[in-house]
């Protein structure tokens, strides 16, 4: 069976008749399931944003293929709008695009654009709505006057709406207050586990990404330097530091105490790991 | 002693008299709807040269604050003063913008130049100050933020982090006595973070400048001489990071939380592990554990001899 999405020896520059052209990725292979959740990991400028744009067509490759189920996206006759119903990109600041005088008209928009009747456009949007945590009452309010973070909820339901089976999102908790941190990435990590849509979040937290994510993509010079489990991928201290990444902060610690001698494992990924990690050295 | 008034002193370097601020809620239709409080009742004291963190959720007035601090916003009610200047008063107003400079959090919306030095100069240059000195200026601030390399690029092709680091030249070139910084590092990748944070306390440990940093990472935090805490636009808690961080259940009330560091200090402590309180950091936490392991190691070593064994397996 194909992969949900599938990179494969994908390059881009953005200047490729140059004698010598800038690569803003070069020669990415990946494939996504569906159902996972993956964090991808760079620092800025490592070719993470453009990585993200192939997934919904957004940016054809200069080099390499896309496929989507098994099909390639610049084949005659591929729907990119297929694509683009199924991939749904969530970019940063999300809110910043809202622009409606209600919630529900807002998350609307996409639907009518999809040229739904107005019944199933509505039943969507509500859908939407409630799967990111908002209630009736809250329908008929302005998406002005909530919060950041639910303002940014309300951005994530205006995509949701297209019932996408993967969603793409850059950097989703940038600027949230730490409440509204974990309350959304609570919200994504159910939309995963109940509702089976597969995630791909950019994020800069090494945290977040150890926390939440199955699997961690690193990008560094526009090259894919690592793509595992995330509790693997997260042993590589030397290699993340050399691509300008880190580790979370709890394995930070566990380095730590272990460069003083003390044996403790140091693949902890959350600080309940690493409290237990702890404790069964200390309680020997 | 602390943050709040102190009345030994005549003359603080900022200070808050309190002061509320309403800003006007417009209907659909442009009609007024109300009044919306957005600071209430702030009385506070900062010194010259201290580094201090201000945190509070999404909305709890952190930004509204500091903006009163550098004259972009005027108190509705109190007054603001720096260095003894009514904020209100001050003629000229730039006198107070240039004493404080504020560094915003989106990089891309504060740079105006075509090249860096373009940039770096477009303060200076507005103030009047001559093509002479400019240039010393432009040369002596981008060598401080160590982006002398970078001098003739485009802003434009630069990392978040280098953004930012432009800007401070921009603000270091009209020579303030304090940098604001409205959440300046959360748009940045670890390394960004980092290299502008190191700038920042660098320039207040060497050149004695006031910082106040709006954040919502508590590392960051931790990293500060004194934290305030906002919520609903008051001033909720006041005090050194170790004091803020051992008040845990206000901080989460407040929709705050901890460093990490001091997070898996607590959560060991109460597994009885005999951790110190006011733990901030991961070095800190690591050098408190080892004391207590080897204290176990020395207490143990005449009976466990054969469980060392098991223990290099793990290594």
């Amino acid at each position: 069976m194909s992969a949900f999405l599938e990179l494969k020896n994908v390059s881009y520059s953005y200047d490729p008749q140059a004698k010598e052209p800038r690569w803003a990725v070069k020669d990415v292979s990946l494939s996504i399931e569906e159902g996972e959740f993956i964090a991808l990991i760079g620092h800025t400028g490592s070719g993470k944003s453009t990585l993200i744009q192939f997934f919904d067509g957004l940016l054809a490759p200069t080099e390499g293929q896309v496929l989507f189920q098994g099909q390639d996206t610049r084949e005659k006759g591929f729907s990119m709008k297929t694509l683009r119903q199924n991939v749904g990109l969530v970019f940063q600041y999300p809110e910043h695009q809202l622009f409606e005088m209600t919630l529900l008209k807002d998350v609307c928009y996409g639907p009518k654009n999809l040229k739904l009747p107005k019944e199933e456009q509505e039943a969507r949007a509500k859908e939407a709505l409630q799967l990111v945590g908002f209630t009736e009452n809250d329908f008929d309010r302005s998406p002005f006057d909530l919060s950041g973070g639910r303002k940014r909820r309300a951005a994530i339901a205006g995509v949701l709406a297209m019932k996408p089976r993967m969603l793409i999102l850059d950097e989703p908790a940038a600027g949230l207050d730490p409440k509204g941190r974990t309350d959304l990435l609570e919200m994504l990590t159910k939309l995963n586990r109940e509702n089976h849509t597969t995630i791909l979040m950019v994020t800069h937290s090494m945290e977040d990404a150890a926390r939440y994510a199955g699997r961690v993509l690193a990008m560094n010079k526009g090259k894919l330097v690592a793509d595992g489990p995330t509790r693997e991928v997260f042993t590589h201290f030397d290699e993340l530091q050399e691509s300008g990444l880190s580790v979370p902060e709890p394995a930070i610690a566990l380095r730590a105490m272990k460069e003083r001698g003390i044996p403790v494992r140091t693949d902890a990924l959350t600080t309940e790991e690493a409290r237990d990690e702890i404790l069964r050295v200390f309680q020997k | 002693m602390g943050m709040f008034s102190d009345p030994s002193r005549n003359m603080s370097f900022i200070e808050f008299r309190n002061v509320s601020y309403d800003y006007t809620e417009y209907g659909t239709d442009d009609t007024e709807i109300s009044a919306v409080r957005a600071l209430t009742d702030v009385t506070l004291d900062v010194k010259e040269g201290d580094f201090v963190a201000v945190l509070g959720h999404n909305g709890s007035g952190k930004s509204t604050m500091i903006k009163h601090i550098n004259a972009i916003l005027f108190p509705t009610e109190g007054t603001v003063l720096l260095t003894g200047r009514d904020t209100k008063e001050a003629d000229p107003v730039w006198e107070i913008r240039r004493d404080a400079g504020m560094i915003f959090q989106n990089p891309d919306n504060q740079i105006i130049g075509t090249s860096v030095e373009e940039d770096v100069a477009f303060g200076p240059e507005n103030m009047g100050v001559p093509t002479e000195e400019l240039e010393k200026r432009v040369e002596e601030t981008l060598e401080r933020v160590g982006l002398t390399a970078y001098r003739l690029r485009s802003p434009n092709q630069l990392s978040g982090g280098q953004k930012q680091r432009v800007a401070i030249a921009g603000l270091l070139a009209m020579r303030p006595k304090c940098i604001l910084m409205d959440e300046a590092t959360a748009m940045l990748d670890p390394e960004g973070r980092k290299e502008v944070l190191e700038i920042v306390h660098e320039l207040n440990k060497t050149e004695g400048i006031t910082v106040l940093l709006v954040t919502h990472n508590m590392e960051e935090a931790a990293g500060a001489d004194r934290v305030i805490v906002m919520d609903k636009g008051r001033v909720v808690m006041t005090g050194t990071p170790k004091e803020i961080f051992s008040r845990t259940d206000e901080l989460v009330g407040y929709g705050l939380t901890l460093p990490d560091a001091t997070l898996l200090a607590n959560e060991l402590r109460e597994a009885g592990l005999p951790i110190p309180a006011g733990i901030l950091t991961e070095e800190e936490l690591a050098e408190e554990l080892s004391k207590i392991y080897r204290a176990q190691k020395d207490g143990a070593s005449i009976e466990k001899k054969e469980s060392r064994g098991q223990e290099d397996d793990i290594l």
